[in-house]
């Protein structure tokens, strides 16, 4: 069961001030993720504090670099349900994870930060790690 | 988490508490050692491709656990 909107809502305005789409229905994954066009990042939301509150500012931090992806998306398990399991169809050969972190290439996953790489670090490891992953799969 | 018992078995799992049962882990991938997968490669499966959950939750025994640390990237220490 979905949590209250109001306890997600800053969670979501988190990723959303530092320009990360949401994608709330089917039709807009299928939107974005249907039609891969460059880099995209997905930032797969989570309620989770043990692992959701350092990915988040996590995310935040990395996105201060001058190399990052074209696009920046977000689904919100738990709560936007439908929307999270057709974005998780275009990575299936990952188990579903949330908080997780995937880049997309032309549609072709070539990084992926499941909870069980977030959980116990902080948002600086987080964000250093995204780091490596921008500079190696994106255009400057 | 990543387990190892004293028997060779071997999981992977997220910790939630010891107690006086054992260690419980939720959403726990078990290595299957009579398969014909290294461990190696079952390991690295879990770590690129997230845990393949056998186990919603799990307790392992304490006396039964010869090792218990921190699941990382395989390679790392």
């Amino acid at each position: 069961m979905p949590y209250d909107e109001r306890l997600v809502a800053p969670m979501r305005a988190e990723l959303v001030r530092h320009g990360v789409k949401e994608l709330t229905s089917v039709a807009e994954v299928d939107a974005i993720l249907g039609d891969p066009q460059g880099t995209q990042l997905l930032f797969v939301n989570s309620v989770c504090g043990c692992a959701a509150g350092s990915a988040r500012p996590g995310l935040s931090l990395a996105l201060r670099g001058s190399v990052k992806p074209a696009g920046l998306f977000t689904v919100f398990a738990g709560q936007d349900l439908e929307a999270t399991a057709r974005a998780r169809s275009y990575f299936a050969d990952y188990q579903p994870s949330s908080p997780s972190i995937a880049l997309l290439k032309d549609g072709e996953v070539v990084y992926f930060m499941h909870r069980h790489q977030i959980e116990g670090r902080g948002p600086e490891a987080i964000a250093a790690e995204l780091g490596v992953a921008f500079d190696r799969h994106c255009p400057a | 988490m990543l387990v190892t018992c004293a028997d060779g078995r071997r999981y992977v799992g997220r910790y939630h508490e010891t107690s006086a049962r054992g260690v419980l882990l939720h959403d726990v991938a078990a290595f299957d050692e009579s398969g014909s997968t290294p461990f190696a490669e079952w390991i690295g499966r879990q770590w690129k491709f997230g845990v393949q959950a056998a186990h919603k939750h799990l307790v392992v025994p304490t006396n039964e656990i010869r090792d218990l640390v921190r699941f990382a990237a395989p390679g790392d220490p």
